[in-house]
């Protein structure tokens, strides 16, 4: 009875490990403006609900991490992004920048421009946002071969993320 | 008209029977039925309290619910807003239901008027304020043997309604001597049940033994009041916090009250040698553009953003306020204890978490759940209303002590230095602070930093790239001039010398630094708002912002 009960959780556990390899390959609908970046042979990465935040100042809403079947690995809706990106390169990590943009509303009349911007690091493996550091957005940082994000900007290239750590 | 409990004689009972409205004794005495003797005996035998004092509330105190159990410990003491239990015991009570008002020794926290203008201490029940508080003796004293005990436990939460109320409640208290109230019961069985008669009820309150006094008082005794004191984790900052959209999000904003220029720190920290004159002045014409030393928001991605650089708490409950108040915490133990540890706020591993500290069942929350629950109630219905946000006040009141403040300015010295100690792209061997030497220079860098940390150097180095191309044009024209000029002279001594293109060594700039410095600036400041690669996201308002620092530095 024992033995059933263990083969039949085997069964059961297979044929769900199965299933979920087996899944159709998605058809991938791109919109005008959508860019899809091929960022190594199991993920991409999509950019897309490009629309205009503020006069003259239009951003993505939406970025997808998708595996090669083109299936959703996780979804970054929260802020916006120019489209911007820097992948690491053993291919295993990616930055994005992500902005907060809008007007803040004081009073019916009065309001403020609201304008803030940082990156995020993560993990290609699952699509986990590792951190949020403001001084990994580009220009001053960059990948070294061992994989370590390096702040070009002081002349001592000091590590900011390192993937051992 | 109550019977005396203190009979000693046959004359006495006689009496207080003839008192009484009960029929039955008085036709039993009146027809001698009884023996004078008889009667005699019937005193010192039965109780007399057992014929007509049918019911008997033996206490009554504030407890506190034992966690996981049905029992109540007492307490002594307790915080404004917490929640506790009012505990009533009594004998031959089954089922009967207690009026109980809370009463204030010193008239503190009783501001709320009921409708016949009496003040009372307003409690909430069921979420409700309520004056009398109602309880009803369902449950059975496991403590009492006999079984004839029961009590009721009543939940309360010491606190008003109305936030207003609960401002005043903590402004009084803020004023005793002591910062505290003392709060005992008054306790009635015999309004409420209309099968009791006062007569029919024996209190052991406060005078119990006393035959002229008011018995059904408890707690009120020294040494036995139940101690009212606060937490002030900002209660200052009552209904300052405004709904505010962004979006089309709902949050909220305390736009803060001290600019720079309000800062009352800067003596004693230029005396300490922690800034200069000229740094005091870079950050109070930055304050244009910047938050103010104690504003605080949640309305945007993150979790908060708090203080003069903004700083903020990450969804994953990271950031750069978690390293503040982490670097605070080891400066000032003690004032990081009081204003964020006693207030529900930990910083632990760089990360930032709440507990409810008036509730000691919460739980200690982070990331999505604590975003969530600072913006619980801060609704499009509430919109641009200023309501109270009970998570945020600590904040507040943290960033406003005099020590955090001063940390601000440090921090945001440190960003400056930081700022101007980095290179620019392809000139790496120079740093900014040796091209810019002016108040507006410096100001101008830190203004990029703390809004585009990465685009700097980048930035940076293009406007100097665009300055050496302009400069060497310049040059260059002036040469072929010169070259012009010197076709037409044939001595060569009087031949004019061609002149050097611009050092790209800013240090051997001499007189001419400042006049340099104001080209770049000029290129710099409005370059830092427009996109220099395709996936650029420039800085917003760059150049108004650097017009408003001209205006303030030049």
């Amino acid at each position: 009875m024992r033995n059933l009960l263990i083969l039949l959780i085997f069964i059961s556990a297979y044929s769900c490990k199965n299933h979920k390899q087996h899944l159709p390959k998605k058809t991938l609908k791109i919109n005008q403006h959508d860019t899809v970046i091929n960022l190594s042979k199991t993920r991409k990465l999509l950019f897309t609900g490009y629309k205009e935040i503020l006069k003259e100042d239009s951003l993505y809403t939406k970025r997808l991490l998708l595996n090669a079947d083109n299936h959703t690995i996780a979804e970054y809706t929260e802020t916006f992004s120019t489209g911007w990106f820097s992948l690491s390169p053993n291919k295993k990590y990616i930055i994005l920048d992500r902005i907060d943009l809008g007007y803040v509303y004081m009073s019916e009349t009065d309001s403020i421009l609201h304008d803030k911007y940082s990156c995020m690091l993560i993990k290609l493996n699952d699509g986990d946002i590792i951190d949020y550091i403001v001084s990994i957005c580009g220009g001053d940082s960059l990948w070294n071969k061992k994989n370590q994000i390096i702040d070009t900007s002081y002349g001592d290239n000091r590590i900011i993320f390192d993937p051992k750590k | 008209m109550a019977l005396d409990l203190k009979i000693k004689n046959v004359n006495q009972l006689e009496e207080q029977v003839y008192k009484t409205n009960s029929s039955d004794f008085k036709t039993f005495f009146k027809s001698k039925l009884v023996h004078r003797d008889m009667m005699n005996f019937i005193l010192h035998t039965i109780n007399l309290n057992e014929l007509v004092k049918k019911h008997t509330i033996t206490n009554a105190y504030f407890a506190i619910k034992d966690k996981n159990k049905e029992s109540y410990t007492k307490i002594d003491s307790i915080k404004l807003e917490q929640e506790l239990y009012i505990i009533v015991k009594g004998t031959n009570i089954k089922n009967k239901k207690v009026l109980v008002n809370i009463l204030d020794k010193d008239n503190i926290l009783n501001i709320v008027k009921a409708d016949d203008d009496r003040k009372f201490v307003p409690v909430l029940v069921n979420k409700k304020q309520v004056f009398g508080i109602e309880g009803k003796f369902d449950k059975k004293d496991s403590s009492d043997k006999t079984g004839k005990t029961y009590f009721t436990a009543i939940k309360i939460k010491l606190r008003a309604e109305k936030d207003d109320d609960l401002k005043k409640m903590y402004e009084n208290l803020d004023k005793t001597k002591d910062d505290k109230a003392y709060l005992y019961l008054l306790v009635d069985i015999h309004t409420v049940n209309t099968d009791i008669k006062k007569g029919e009820v024996t209190y052991e309150g406060k005078n119990k033994d006393d035959d002229n006094s008011v018995t059904n008082y408890w707690l009120d005794e020294k040494d036995k009041y139940l101690v009212v004191s606060f937490c002030n984790c900002g209660y200052q900052y009552i209904n300052k916090f405004q709904v505010t959209k962004y979006g089309s999000v709902y949050g909220l904003v305390y736009w803060g009250t001290i600019k720079f220029d309000k800062f009352n720190g800067w003596k004693d920290l230029i005396k300490d040698k922690k800034l200069t004159e000229e740094e005091k002045e870079i950050l109070i014409a930055m304050s244009e553009n910047e938050g103010k030393l104690d504003s605080v928001q949640s309305y945007d991605s993150e979790i908060l953003t708090a203080g003069a650089m903004q700083k903020t708490v990450n969804i994953d409950g990271k950031g750069e306020f978690p390293i503040q108040i982490e670097e605070f915490k080891k400066d000032f133990p003690k004032k990081y204890k009081a204003l964020f540890e006693d207030c529900g706020w930990t910083v632990e591993n760089k990360k930032m978490y709440y507990k409810n500290p008036r509730n000691k069942d919460s739980k200690k929350i982070r990331g999505k759940d604590l975003k969530s629950k600072i913006r619980e109630g801060f609704t499009k219905d509430k919109n641009k209303k200023k309501i109270r946000s009970a998570i945020l006040e600590p904040i507040v009141k943290a960033i406003i002590d005099q020590d955090f403040q001063n940390k601000q300015v440090i921090d945001f010295i440190t960003r400056l230095n930081k700022a101007l100690n980095k290179k620019p792209e392809g000139h790496a061997t120079y740093k900014l602070k040796d091209f810019l030497k002016s108040k507006l220079g410096k100001a101008t860098a830190l203004d990029h930093d703390i809004n585009r940390p990465g685009h700097v150097s980048k930035y940076f180095e293009n406007a100097l790239d665009t300055f050496y191309t302009t400069k060497d044009k310049e040059t260059d024209d002036e040469n072929k001039k010169i070259e012009k000029e010197n076709e037409t002279i044939t001595d060569p001594k009087l031949k004019k010398k061609k002149k050097e293109k611009i050092s790209r060594n800013p240090n051997d700039w001499g007189d001419n630094h400042k006049g340099y410095e104001k080209e770049i600036l000029e290129i710099y400041g409005p370059l830092r708002g427009e996109k220099i690669d395709k996936n650029d996201k420039p800085m917003t308002d760059a150049k108004n912002r650097y017009t408003k620092l001209k205006d303030k530095l030049e």
